[in-house]
């Protein structure tokens, strides 16, 4: 790493590092959606009584991630 | 006629009630489950009644349960390889909380898979769903009347160990063949098909097609 920012501006690196980790949440965020849009399409399939729903876990999940992206965005 | 005498003599519906009430009441997350209550799928007729709700055998999920163990310890042994060292100290709480997240994500999709990966045996038919990954499905279904053939193989230690095994099933339907993968007691799975058979050709003597 040492020898790759004194050929390259350190400023850019960790604007290309950031970049990246927000890429990789930004993906994760993505499939977390998926996840509750899965739960949302087999709780019409089949109807399953248990509290609380999978739907309601998956749809936490994902506003954990936008909040973890949103948090991320603020303070790195 | 002596054939349709033998068949009129036996009651295989009240035997296949009999067999299922017989069996330990098992709660929604397990493998096999006779005669569950509080379930219904979106093409459930009227009438039809759903008599087992099976998943794959749950020792099918130590692999990626294993995983997880592991990827949860992970992160105790850093200071032993301390590869991120040049990253700043702030994004150190980020990453161990993504780290976090990111087995939560992984596990939640598992167990999905393992709950949703269903196969259901109906009075009239039999229905497999098969939830591949988080973006694949197929749900496809038979009529009992359109089985032709049903037989199950166990292979391997842990399915003779653990009594699980493949249950496969020819029909005459749009898909030919089903297989319902890792499914607990798979001798009794068979036995309750072929009385549901046996009900069905009982059913067309009878003049009793639903």
């Amino acid at each position: 790493m040492g020898a790759f920012t004194e050929v390259i501006d350190p400023g850019l690196v960790w604007l290309l590092v950031k970049i990246l980790f927000l890429f990789g949440v930004a993906i994760y965020l993505v499939f977390s959606m998926t996840i509750y849009r899965q739960t949302k399409l087999m709780d019409q399939v089949l109807k399953i009584s248990i509290k609380p729903s999978f739907k309601t876990i998956a749809i936490f999940y994902f506003f954990t991630m936008v909040l973890y992206f949103l948090l991320a965005l603020i303070l790195l | 006629m002596d054939a349709k005498k033998k068949l009129n003599t036996i009651n295989p519906t009240a035997d296949l009630h009999k067999k299922l009430e017989g069996y330990p009441k098992k709660g929604i997350f397990s493998s096999f489950i006779p005669k569950p209550k509080n379930i219904r799928f979106e093409t459930q007729e009227e009438l039809e009644k759903v008599l087992l709700l099976l998943r794959r055998h749950v020792i099918t999920n130590a692999p990626w349960i294993l995983t997880a163990i592991v990827l949860v310890i992970i992160p105790f042994f850093y200071s032993f390889f301390p590869f991120l060292d040049f990253l700043p100290a702030r994004y150190f709480p980020f990453l161990i909380v993504g780290w976090y997240l990111l087995i939560v994500g992984f596990v939640f999709e598992k167990f999905l898979l393992w709950f949703y990966n269903i196969y259901i045996v109906t009075d009239e038919r039999i229905i497999d769903v098969d939830f591949y990954h988080i973006l694949y499905k197929v749900i496809s279904d038979a009529k009992i009347d359109k089985i032709q053939d049903v037989s199950y193989e166990q292979k391997g230690i842990f399915q003779a160990f653990f009594n699980y095994g493949d249950i496969l099933i020819q029909t005459a339907a749009e898909k030919t063949q089903f297989v319902f993968e890792s499914i607990p007691n798979p001798d009794e799975v068979v036995t309750v098909i072929n009385f549901l058979i046996a009900e069905e050709e009982q059913e067309v003597i009878e003049g009793r097609i639903r």
